[in-house]
């Protein structure tokens, strides 16, 4: 493509970077004998967990995220399989982002393997189209590699990294987005699930095209408040601004269990694990939050989440973990079992620290849970996420972190 | 003659009582005790005996106004709990003891909180409780009942001196027993056989007409068993069952009274849900208890037809019913008396994973038929 | 048993007990008021094992006897009868019947021999105050007082009277305040904790009354006023060592108008939710006082004051409801802050009055 050829880029310029088949292609180049294969991270061929990332190559066979393990087994037997290694994913993701961080602040990462970055050119800015190139290029050197969507907008970014995968680049000029957009289905549109899905096909509406068309008043009566802002992204209006980095909007971590749990000891010990690092990474990043989410979902698929905000901005495991059990003990009963296990803290505040007038003694008391977590934080920073822990019974591995690093919107 | 003391209650524990005794009386008392040994054991009997120990003037004279008031439950220092939850201790529950821990004591010179059922303490509750375990003030002691030590949760159990009480032997229960309820040793015998060896509900068994007619039915239905057709089975089941269930109406009836009664008390806005909750947990129990009761029962009987085979015919628990036994045990070999045990053992595995206990007991029932009609 | 009462006398003496009934459901005996009669009075008790209260008014009596009756119910019943003599009629078992003029409640009864003990406390002597001051100086230091238990000792107010003169501080640690007044012709010395709860309760009910006295025993404390006689347990532990906590110097003072204080701290405060703190700061130069306070995703609030300082120039962060609460309980039109650097406590005095301190600790901003 010759840039020469278009005019400078007239208003925003937002990319959406996704990492191609990351857990696997970061197994691929940590074992070069697995190159060109089929290779299957998460869950085993015998046990029943479920796949995190599969290769291109085993994506061949019809195997991918989210498969049942067994069914993986039975359509690529030939695959090697492989045991998450987490925090080693997390350092290839730091790399990346270090890597975008150099183009701009505005970078704005929603999981392990994904981000935002906003690259509006200045006065006399560089191309987005070639900046693009060149993070791509940069990210490819550290032997694993992206697809780009670039267009005037999140939602447009976003489905355009879709568009080509693995190591496509797919731009949608400023003026091009009905174009691109008209000949998706729906549920190309990020936030159309199926019942939205379902129900927008009862009234002919099949792809963004017909949904852009909708006239508002039908879309409200439709899908509700919800429709209206559907409608507009589908004509590729999306306002939305890539924040940095720095201004989250929540921290939440989520496991998946290779079975199901259910005894209120597992429980509450995962619960409690969840905490600890979501507690973990606020205090890192400095924040304290109000608004508490704990999130379930049973052995039959079916998800709870359920919302508390407390009055004064927390970021220590000891006072989140009393309101979290309480939350938890309202949405399940001990006995049923459960797949998936989440917890995410919102609502941040300014941190202070009321201080204490009395003697030391006093203030040793008060001050313990946080001096303890935040040794034990370093601690975990040198020597890994499972060196050191509060004394639980009834932890179990999990089989996979769902690329639940953070998230404001997983749009 | 010795004069009579609180320690005398626990004559089958000697060895614990020796221990506490020793601990009054030599002011080595812990701050915080876990007791643990089966229903039955003396326990709280135990628990309040230290009580009565420490405030006594007498050290646990048993007679004095102090010790009628620790042994009535009505001793302003003394503060007996048990689970306020449906099926934990509440956290609400726990900060009040918290409370009454941080004020001195009312009249004693000590404050005594008695916990029963302490395997019952959730996450919440537990964490709420455990600093106050850890170093209450000088004048607090903390007695913690369980039944077993693994179902304290760690943290709690560690904190606490462990009491191991032994079950009481037989002839230490039927003595208790003959002696306080008049009964005899036949009876005492079969309602012990009745109620799991636990001394305290064999008592209540005594002191139940209804519960005795449940018994009498279940070892008729045993009796009348080889002979019986299928359907004939069932409906002895169902029987046995709705019998069994008796006293839980009672207590429901009972159980309606209270509450109305609290409701005048305290006015309509005041919640009565606590009381509702150990209401809830009571029937469960109760309910729990008649099937149990009708188990145990048939359980005994069973035993009694393999002992009366072999060795030891003066082990008969249901000596009342010795002739049917006799008959059924000359004919029936000791295997096929185990086997006819196993089922009874299945039932209640059966029942404890949420089978329905009329279903359980039926298929009980089939299988010692079977057993009875072919006692090889 | 059989008495008549003025529904008034009896009225107040319920609502003086009431404040010792128990709502926990685990001992119902303790909802209950014990009634008895003795030598031509009614006497009233309850208690919550942590307070009890007696009362007594005068009655006509034609049977002697004793009763315990539901308190919250017997107090609703005689709150809603016309001012004419109620009747309390005991001689059926299980129930008594109060009349009053036309109406007529038959209530059930609960056994008086269940009934805790009237705590029989020996103490050396009683000390009397008058009720004025002292439910006015409760009424200053209470808002100090802790609520958490995690420190028992904090939830008490320290009493301490000593060659004619009373003292009272409590403090729940974030900040602490300090009243002291001298009383003509009090003999005697005391130093006791004395749970919040039950000295608040006290300084309400007292205020009819002249003359509050109180004593001290090992493990209780003892009110008496009017006709009512008011106990409560002792909470373990000591109590800090205030002395030392209080600045002896300052590096800023500001004296400002207190309702003026009031009210900006008032308005600003809206602007300080969930906790967020109010700044506060002192510019020598230009005599202002500026307070800000901002929540975020909310907005912000800005409010500046004519003041005249002395000293350094000064920036601090408190509580806004610790501090709303120093400056509603200091006395005079006029107060002083004294500030010794942001990370030290804050101070409110009264300018006219120095027997009154208020020491606040700071917010530290992250």
């Amino acid at each position: 493509m010759d840039d020469t050829l278009h005019f400078a880029w007239a208003g925003r310029a937002i990319m959406h970077l996704d990492m191609d088949a990351f857990f696997a292609a970061v197994e691929q180049l940590d074992h070069p004998e697995w190159r060109g294969r089929p290779v299957i991270v998460g869950g085993s061929p015998d046990g029943r967990g479920v796949v995190s990332t599969a290769s291109y190559e085993a994506r061949v066979f019809g195997v991918h995220s989210a498969m049942p393990a067994a069914q993986a087994a039975r359509l690529c037997p030939s695959a090697i399989w492989a045991r998450p290694r987490f925090s080693r994913y997390e350092e290839i993701s730091r790399s990346v982002r270090d890597i975008m961080r150099d183009v701009t602040p505005y970078v704005h990462p929603t999981s392990i393997d994904e981000a935002y970055l906003d690259i509006t050119p200045g006065v006399n800015g560089v191309d987005p189209v070639n900046i693009a190139r060149r993070i791509q290029a940069d990210v490819a050197r550290l032997g694993v590699t992206c697809s780009i969507g670039l267009a005037t907008s999140r939602t447009v970014a976003k489905i355009a990294s879709e568009a080509d995968k693995p190591r496509g680049l797919t731009v949608v000029r400023p003026g091009a987005e009905p174009g691109f957009l008209a000949p998706m289905p729906v549920k190309a549109l990020p936030g159309v699930g199926r019942a939205t899905e379902e129900r927008l096909r009862t009234v002919g509406v099949r792809t963004l095209g017909d949904l852009a068309a909708l006239d508002e008043r039908s879309a409200d009566q439709l899908l509700g408040s919800h429709g209206i802002d559907l409608v507009m992204r589908a004509r590729g209006i999306d306002a939305r601004p890539v924040s940095g980095g720095s201004e989250r909007k929540s921290v939440s971590a989520e496991h998946t269990f290779r079975s199901d749990i259910r005894t209120r000891e597992e429980v509450e010990a995962e619960l409690r694990r969840l905490v600890e690092r979501v507690a973990r990474r606020m205090r890192a990043h400095g924040l304290s939050g109000r608004t508490f989410t704990v999130k379930l979902r049973y052995a039959d698929f079916s998800t709870r989440t359920v919302s508390r905000t407390v009055a004064v901005p927390a970021d220590i495991d000891a006072d989140i973990l009393p309101v979290a059990v309480t939350m938890l003990s309202e949405v399940w009963t001990p006995g049923a079992g459960l797949r998936l296990l989440g917890f995410g803290v919102a609502g941040f505040g300014q941190q202070t620290q009321q201080l204490e007038l009395l003697d030391e003694s006093v203030q040793a008391d008060t001050s313990k849970p946080r001096a303890l977590v935040e040794g034990l934080d370093r601690i975990k920073e040198r020597f890994g996420d499972d060196v050191l822990g509060f004394g639980v019974r009834g932890l179990r591995a999990p089989i996979r972190e769902n690329k639940g690093e953070e998230d404001d919107d997983p749009v | 003659m010795e004069r009579s003391c609180v320690w005398d209650d626990l004559i089958a524990q000697k060895r614990v009582a020796d221990f506490l005794k020793q601990a009054a009386t030599t002011g080595t008392v812990s701050h915080a005790y876990l007791f643990v040994g089966p229903t039955g054991a003396g326990k709280k009997t135990a628990a309040r005996a230290l009580a009565c120990a420490l405030f006594c003037d007498d050290g646990g004279c048993g007679v004095c106004s102090i010790c009628r008031r620790v042994r009535n439950g009505l001793h302003p220092d003394v503060h007996i709990l048990q689970p306020a939850g449906a099926a934990t201790y509440m956290v609400e529950q726990i900060r009040e003891v918290i409370h009454d821990v941080s004020l001195r004591p009312v009249q004693a010179t000590h404050k005594i909180y008695i916990i029963e059922e302490a395997d019952r303490f959730n996450a919440e509750s537990a964490n709420a409780f455990l600093k106050t375990l850890e170093e209450p003030p000088d004048d607090v002691l903390i007695v913690l009942l369980s039944r077993t030590f693994d179902a304290v949760i760690p943290t709690i159990a560690s904190r606490c001196q462990v009491v191991r009480f032994r079950p009481v032997p037989e002839s230490a229960a039927l003595g208790v027993l003959v002696q306080r309820s008049g009964a005899t040793l036949n009876e005492a015998k079969a309602a012990l056989a009745a109620s799991d060896g636990v001394v305290s509900r064999a008592l209540d068994f005594l002191a139940s007409p209804v519960r005795r007619q449940t018994r009498n039915a279940t070892v008729e239905l045993l009796k009348r068993l080889p002979l019986m057709d299928g359907h004939d089975v069932l409906l002895g089941a169902r029987q046995v069952l709705s019998e069994a269930k008796a006293p839980v109406e009672l207590l429901k009836t009972a159980q309606a009274g209270e509450l109305a009664e609290r409701k005048e008390l305290l006015g309509k806005k005041q919640s009565t849900k606590p009381l509702e909750e150990r209401h809830k947990r009571e029937l469960t129990a109760r309910e729990r208890e008649g099937v149990t009761e009708v188990l145990s029962v048939t359980e005994s009987w069973l035993r009694d037809c393999l002992v009366m085979s072999g060795w030891a015919p003066e082990l008969v628990a249901n000596a009342d019913d010795a002739d049917a036994i006799a008959e059924v045990a000359a004919v029936m070999t000791p295997r096929a008396a185990v086997r006819a045990l196993e089922s009874v053992t299945r039932a209640r595995s059966r029942i404890s994973y949420n089978v329905s206990p009329q279903l359980a007991v039926e298929a009980m029932l089939f299988d010692i038929q079977e057993v009875l009609r072919c006692p090889r | 048993m059989k008495v008549s009462v003025a529904r008034g006398e009896l009225l107040e003496a319920l609502s003086a007990v009431s404040k010792g009934l128990s709502t926990r459901t685990t001992l119902p005996i303790l909802s209950g008021i014990h009634i008895s009669t003795r030598d031509g009075s009614l006497v009233l008790q309850s208690t919550d094992l942590e307070i009890s209260i007696k009362t007594k008014t005068k009655a006509r009596i034609e049977d002697a006897g004793q009763t315990v009756l539901p308190g919250k119910l017997l107090t609703d019943i005689v709150r809603s009868l016309p001012e004419a003599a109620v009747t309390i009629d005991t001689s059926s078992t299980g129930s008594a019947i109060v009349t009053c003029g036309q109406s007529s409640f038959t209530v059930k009864t609960l056994s008086p021999e269940d009934f805790p003990k009237f705590p029989v406390i020996s103490t050396d002597e009683m000390i009397s105050l008058p009720s004025s001051s002292f439910s006015k100086i409760v009424h200053q230091v209470s808002k100090a007082v802790s609520r958490d238990e995690t420190r028992p000792i904090l939830t008490g107010i320290l009493v301490v009277i000593e060659e004619g003169m009373l003292r009272m501080v409590a403090t729940d640690s974030y900040r602490l305040c300090l009243r002291e007044t001298t009383i003509e012709g009090v003999a005697g010395s005391l130093e006791v904790v004395i749970p919040g709860r039950g000295i608040e309760d006290v300084a309400r009910l007292a205020a009819s009354s002249e003359q509050v006295s109180l004593g001290v025993s090992d493990n209780q404390v003892i009110f008496q006023f009017g006709e009512t006689v008011f106990i409560s347990r002792r909470i373990e532990g000591s109590f800090p060592n205030y002395r030392q906590l209080i600045p002896k110097d300052h590096q800023t003072r500001v004296v400002i108008d207190r309702a003026e204080f009031s009210e900006a701290v008032k308005r600003v405060s809206l602007l300080a939710q969930h906790n967020a703190p109010l700044r506060v700061a002192v510019n020598t130069a230009d005599h202002i006082l500026t307070l800000t306070a901002q929540t975020q995703d909310v907005g912000e609030a800005k409010e500046d004051i004519e003041i005249s300082p002395v000293g350094e120039d000064v920036e601090i962060a408190f509580n806004h409801t610790y501090l709303m609460d120093g400056i509603s309980v200091a006395e005079g039109e006029k107060i002083a802050i004294e500030i010794v650097s942001p990370l030290k406590p804050g101070i409110l005095k009264s300018v006219d009055n120095s027997e009154f301190i208020y020491l606040l600790m700071p917010v530290r901003l992250g």
